[in-house]
């Protein structure tokens, strides 16, 4: 470790100071101050409880909320050779006395973000290694506890346990998950996309980046890894108007991180096995060598997913199929490669059964039970909170490769209220476009998501999904395997994570395409009524992700065959 | 020194700067305060345009209507004295306050106050001249510009403390508040009372902790915090404080709209409430949160490195319609897209360019594609010298089965569209289609309006799905809308008129879900002639079979999902050979449509005038066939139609092949349809027919009483049996349904006779 890591603010500061009084804070000059300082991100220790104010952190994120840009002082001081970057408060009377003007100060950009949201148990492990301990959650790894320290905890669980028994006391409540959720608080506490992971130790973190190329990127709902120096002060404020909360008020703390090097992650990056692919040759090597081992793996993951769906194959297929399936592409008004999927299962198999599988698979995934309650009490909408000046997070608000699974099966006929129908309409705009309108109250604000949604109701969904399939038992089946563990499920995960990451091209051949041409003239001739241009779009989504199932980067004949005998099973068993 | 010899200068400019200001930090090329000042003046009283002394008269309307605010164009600053207008821009808060002391000293002289030559006399102290004026006429300079404004995104502390101009909607205002000039303090000890001025803006002043007045020796010293306020001897002047927050169109999809703060003073206070669409001019400033929130929290770690930024506002354009003003944003052009539009008039097919650029990714439908991208376009609004209009927006009924794209291009169009909005028949927001009165939530209730989706797209294009599946009262109002162009509300103590000047481009499916061949074209579509008139041009989109279509919708889709297809589908850049990306059609729509009104030409007219009249002779003629109707709304449908062609191409004039585009259009559609005999838009039938039906009517007006309901199939059982067809049955219960005689109800299963 270098001195520079150490008190990395003090290396940036003396870098200013050797600058000369007449520095400009162009997009060249921050980096200079800011080049080196991190010399590997291996060697910088994770955001935790113990960092402390000046100390370099790196740590792996999801953008909630992009705040407003904040001006700072970027030189300052009779010398001019003392810099307020990376820093929010500077001890420094010749600060207070210094007069703005414009060619002194730049801008900064703080960014609100959270843990990642949805990660099931085993990949919220560092590495992906351990996995079936039960005791692994009990003291969270990034579970910060403010000053008070260990007084706090306690009294917080209390707190919580009291709600709860209030709200037990007024009835009810049927829903775990939905506990720690009441709608329309004033206070939008960590404003995490999913509030139950609050127990599981996910964090707030206001991030100030100083990039301007990056500002001006897109940068809500993506996954970050940031490097950075810790600053002491722990409020969150989006610039003005927002009424400043000082976290204590939260029970958690908030800390303020001023980045040195923000990197946007992909989905693998920000995975469990980032590691494992920390370069791409690693990536196509691991590619490579999984080809061979693809057959059986691919035949395991099937099975994993049959034993839960009571041995149903096409079921399972199909499943596998959707949990890879990523949008490839949209134009102005089509989404290429998504496929949502009905699941109607029969009434003896749990949905639980089905989720729990799903969740020992993939490292990202987020049940919403869908019930008139949930429907008319939660907010599925992102939503401008403007007396706070912040964006108020929903469940729908993941990061990319989230699968979401919509529990229908809890279903029963009610009255929707007028947020019901908003929180329907959003799931219909994601299972229909992959895309999302954030209610900023005088405008609504389109947000592409790209998260596979499957849904597991006992009749047909609500919800105008692009596949319905009726899960059947099986009654012959035998499982042909005790359940997976230990290395054979963390290779089925690995083997999942890999099928799931887009290879970059996709090539229908010449003869494949006529054939398609031909066979789809051809059902339209035979089924005028329910073949059209958008179920090509739809069978073509489906082979698209079922070749990708078999880490095929282009169509075959046989994968084409194969999803319409699955489409015309499909329509067989509905009818 | 030509000055001196106009007789404008009455005192000596020497040291007449304000405090703190005097010429600091001035560089080459900028004029002292005082210079300023007086070219000021000078530009207020010389400027003309159009031989009229503009700003005078202002000056000259507003001492009469005690108007204390002076509205200043800096383009015609700029055409007058190009030093001062780029000093303004360059410094306002510098400036500004010169601008305003020499609009209050023309404002004295134009007054002609008797006393005025004593001011003028006092030239010994500029504070007490500048504070005499300010007195006397206090007049506030509200400047604005046709520059091109800047996103609220774009401002950067290299922009800190110039002018710019920044468009946006409002998303809170705060109460007017009285907001400190000057504050007179008084020591509490020797009670000697000392003025601070207070800068304008959100900033505020700290006020000195001991005394300053010079103390006589051995004098003991006041007190710490000596001073207290005396807020009747103070200066105050009316203040809001706003959030502007981005436009929708201007954030970059994914993005969150960023805000940014404003202060508005003295007459532009008061003027916004939330939802208003407004661009702003001023300065762009920083203030210290810290110093107001924690000045009392003495003790913190240090001293706030950070600085809020804000706009301290100079002036406002605002469009006074309701919701939905203040867009003239759309309508300014820089000269590289200025270019870049004249360019694409130049290419050769235009319209064949822009049709193929609506939806792309639709196949077929090439008529439906005309109708919409000259719907997009519009023809041009017509005031009648009696006040009344006609509509210039061209409204598009899609008649058709479902699954056919519909909604795939009513979604095109939203996103095409300058102002759009989409909305579905049902209605997703409680103020529906049209408007209604809200009453607030929180603690005033006050009722308010709230436009509903109609009002929203003023200026712009309506999409409505499900066109057939509309409210009660939304398809009753309408009615006004789709023709009137207003929307005439009266709820709750409020009336009011809402302007809803837009297109309105419908879908709707058949009754029953899909065209039902085997019944009457009535039967099939369940809408009032009154309704369908007020379509230029009505569709009907089948979902037919041909297999050449099949095999190019397959490769279509094909395509679509292969890589292959990427710089095809990747339209954000520019587009490519076959079609425009859709920024570029969108910004040369709105380009199209604020520089063109194209006139009819001769020749043009005569074509219209001789189609129109032939039309109507072949009315006449063959009164056997089911003919076409033309009447005068549909001469004006196709006057539209050449003009919406006209503008596509930017040519002022409008001629024989627009025309004759316009009428091939119209036959294509409206007329298809009336011949398919899905729309009837005046109920022509055969002699025969008509007798059969007539008799149907009679009988049925004897045989059902009114208020009294029967089921219609019992209805048409009894017809037959007195010998009347089952065609003439159900054409004559449709017949009366639309006359409102009798009412469809449980599905169009029980006749209801109303009168």
């Amino acid at each position: 470790m270098t001195v520079g890591t150490m008190r990395p603010l003090d290396t940036i500061r003396a870098r200013f100071g050797d600058m000369g009084r007449e520095v400009r804070a162009t997009p060249e000059v921050v980096d200079k101050l800011f080049q080196g300082v991190v010399e590997s991100a291996e060697s910088v220790p994770e955001l935790s409880e113990k960092s402390t104010a000046g100390d370099l952190v790196k740590f792996k994120c999801f953008v909630q909320d992009v705040f407003e840009q904040e001006i700072y002082f970027f030189r300052y001081g009779s010398e001019m050779n003392k810099t307020a970057i990376c820093c929010d408060q500077v001890a420094d009377p010749e600060l207070a006395n210094q007069a703005p003007s414009s060619d002194l100060l730049s801008e900064r950009l703080p960014l609100y973000c959270v843990s990642i949201p949805g990660r099931t148990k085993w990949s919220r492990q560092p590495t992906g290694e351990q996995i079936d301990q039960k005791t692994e959650q009990k003291i969270p790894k990034r579970k910060f506890s403010s000053d008070m320290g260990e007084t706090h905890e306690p009294l917080d669980l209390n707190k919580e346990n009291l709600a709860h028994s209030e709200e037990a006391k007024r009835g009810k409540r049927e829903d775990v998950e939905m506990k720690s959720e009441q709608p329309a608080t004033p206070s939008l506490s960590l404003n995490l996309p999913i509030p139950s992971e609050l127990a599981e130790g996910a964090f707030g973190v206001v991030v100030k980046i100083y990039d301007n190329s990056l500002m001006n990127q897109p940068l809500l709902n993506q996954m970050v890894e940031v490097v950075g120096i810790v600053e002491e002060g722990e409020t969150i404020e989006n610039g003005f108007g927002g009424e400043d909360m000082e976290t204590s008020e939260l029970g958690v703390a908030v800390r303020k991180v001023h980045a040195i090097s923000v990197k946007k992650l992909n989905e693998l990056e920000a995975g469990p096995f980032a590691e494992e692919f920390s370069s791409t040759e690693l990536l196509s090597d691991s590619r490579n060598q999984f080809k061979m081992a693809l057959p059986e793996l691919r035949q395991q993951l099937v099975e994993s997913l049959r034993s839960a769906l009571m041995g149903d194959e096409l079921a399972a297929e199909y499943a596998l199929t959707n949990l890879v399936s990523r949008v490839e592409r949209r134009t102005d008004t089509m989404v290429v490669g998504k496929i949502s999927l009905n699941f109607i299962i029969p009434k003896d198999l749990p949905s639980s059964k089905v989720i729990s599988t799903l969740e020992a698979l993939c490292p990202r995934v987020h049940v919403i039970p869908v019930t008139i309650q949930s429907l008319n009490t939660e907010n599925f909408v992102p939503k401008k909170n403007y007396a706070q000046n912040r964006l108020q997070s929903s469940r729908l608000q993941l990061p990319e490769g989230t699968v979401l699974v919509l529990d229908e099966t809890n279903l029963e006929p009610g009255q929707l209220n007028e947020r019901g129908l908003k929180n329907l309409s959003a799931l219909k705009e994601i299972v229909t476009r992959q895309m999302l309108n954030y209610d900023f109250e005088f405008y609504q604000m389109e947000v592409n998501t790209n998260i596979p949604v499957l849904s597991l109701s006992r009749t047909k969904s609500l919800l105008p999904f692009d596949d319905t399939l009726v899960c059947r038992e099986e009654a012959k089946y035998q499982p042909s395997m005790a359940s997976p563990s230990g290395d054979t499920l963390r290779k089925l995960r690995l083997g999942l994570t890999i099928l799931s990451t887009p290879e970059p091209a996709f090539e229908v051949p010449e003869p494949v395409s006529t054939k398609i041409e031909n066979q789809f003239v051809e059902m339209r001739r035979q089924f005028p009524a329910h073949v059209d241009q958008d179920t090509l779009h739809r069978w073509l989504s489906l082979a698209r992700a079922r070749a990708r199932t078999y880490g095929e980067s282009g169509l075959t004949e046989d994968r084409w065959n194969q999803v319409i005998s699955m489409y015309k099973l499909c329509k067989e068993r509905s009818s | 020194m030509t000055d001196w010899d106009e007789g404008s200068v009455y005192y000596s400019y020497q040291s007449l700067e304000t405090p703190g200001s005097s010429g600091a930090g001035l560089d080459d090329g900028e004029i002292t305060g005082a210079k300023a000042r007086m070219r000021f003046g000078k530009f207020l009283l010389d400027f003309s345009e159009r031989n009229r002394y503009l700003y005078r008269e202002r000056m000259l309307n507003g001492i009469n209507a005690g108007e204390p605010s002076l509205s200043v164009s800096l383009d015609h600053l700029q055409e007058y004295d190009e030093q001062l207008a780029s000093c303004v821009r360059k410094n306002p808060g510098f400036y500004a306050p010169i601008l305003e002391l020499a609009a209050g000293e023309i404002s004295v002289r134009l007054r002609n106050d008797t006393d005025a030559d004593e001011l003028v006399a006092s030239h010994g102290d500029e504070n007490e001249t500048a504070s005499e004026i300010r007195r006397r006429s206090n007049v506030q300079v509200v400047l604005t510009s046709t520059e091109m404004p800047k996103y609220i995104r774009e401002l950067q502390a290299s922009n800190i403390s110039s002018f710019v101009r920044v468009s946006g909607i409002v998303t809170s205002a705060s109460k007017v508040q009285c907001k400190a000039v000057a504050i007179r303090l008084e020591c509490k000890n020797c009670r000697s009372r000392i003025t601070l001025r207070v800068p304008p803006g959100i900033g505020g002043v700290v006020i000195p902790r001991s005394c300053q007045r010079l103390h006589a020796e051995g004098e003991a010293p006041c007190p710490i915090d000596p001073y207290v306020v005396l807020p009747d001897d103070g200066e105050f002047r009316d203040q809001q404080i706003i959030k502007l927050q981005e436009l929708p169109e201007e954030v970059p999809t994914g993005e969150v709209p960023r805000t940014v703060m404003a202060s508005l003073d003295r007459a532009l206070s008061g003027r916004l409430s939330p939802g208003m669409r407004v661009s702003l001019f001023g300065i762009y400033s920083i203030f210290s949160p810290r110093e107001r929130s924690r000045a009392q929290n003495v003790g913190g770690p240090g001293t706030g490195a950070t600085r809020t930024p804000y706009l301290h506002v100079l002036g406002m354009l605002q469009n006074s319609d309701a919701g939905a003003g203040g867009r003239s944003e759309l309508t300014t052009f820089d000269l590289e897209e200025e270019e870049q539009m004249q360019r694409l008039v130049r290419t050769p097919n235009l319209y064949e360019l822009i049709v193929s650029s609506i939806a792309p990714e639709i196949y077929g439908f090439d008529d439906v594609k005309r109708a919409v991208a000259v719907m997009l376009f519009g023809g041009s609004r017509k005031h009648l010298p009696d006040g009344t209009r006609i509509r210039g927006d061209i409204n598009v009924l899609l008649l058709g089965d479902p699954s056919t794209a519909k909604s795939q291009l009513l979604k095109f169009v939203e996103k095409v569209a300058p102002i759009s909005v989409y909305t579905s028949g049902k209605g997703s927001s409680a103020a529906g289609l049209t408007a209604s009165v809200i009453r607030d939530g929180g603690s005033s209730g006050d009722f308010r309006l709230e436009g509903g989706a109609m009002v929203l797209a003023d200026g712009g294009v309506v999409c409505i799905d499900e066109f057939d599946k509309m409210r009660i009262q939304d398809s009753v109002a309408i009615h006004e809308a789709m023709e009137q162009q207003t929307i005439s509300i009266a709820k709750a103590g409020i009336t009011s008129v809402l302007n809803a000047r837009t297109s309105v481009l419908a879908a709707a499916n058949p009754v029953f879900g899909r065209f039902d061949d085997t019944r009457s074209a009535d039967e099939n579509i369940d809408f009032q002639t009154t309704i369908l008139s007020r379509f230029d041009l009505i569709f009907m989109v089948r979902d037919t079979r041909n297999e050449e279509m099949d095999y190019a919708k397959a490769q279509f889709v094909l395509q679509l999902h292969q890589r292959g297809g990427a710089a095809r589908a990747n339209s954000g850049e520019g587009g490519d050979e076959s079609h425009l990306s859709l920024e570029t059609l969108k910004r040369f729509i709105a380009y199209a449509r604020s520089r063109c009104a194209p006139r009819l030409t001769h020749q043009a007219a005569g074509i219209l005038r001789d189609t129109y009249v032939r039309m109507r002779q072949q009315v006449r003629q063959n009164d056997e066939d089911s003919v076409v109707p033309i009447t005068v709304r549909q001469l004006e449908s196709l006057v539209r139609l050449t003009e919406g062609l006209a503008k596509m191409s930017l040519s002022a004039l409008i001629t024989e092949a627009h025309v004759n585009e316009a009428i091939r259009l119209f036959k294509s559609a409206t007329m298809e349809s009336v011949a398919a005999g899905a729309v009837n838009l005046d109920g022509r039938l055969s002699d025969a027919l008509k007798l059969e039906v007539e008799r149907a009517q009679e009988v049925m007006q004897r045989r059902l009483p009114i208020g009294s309901s029967t089921s219609k199939r019992k209805v048409i059982f009894e017809l037959k049996n007195q010998g009347i067809s089952d065609q003439s049955a159900r054409l004559a219960i449709e017949f009366m349904n639309k006359r409102g005689d009798v009412e469809l109800r449980s599905q169009r299963k029980l006749i209801h006779r109303v009168r």
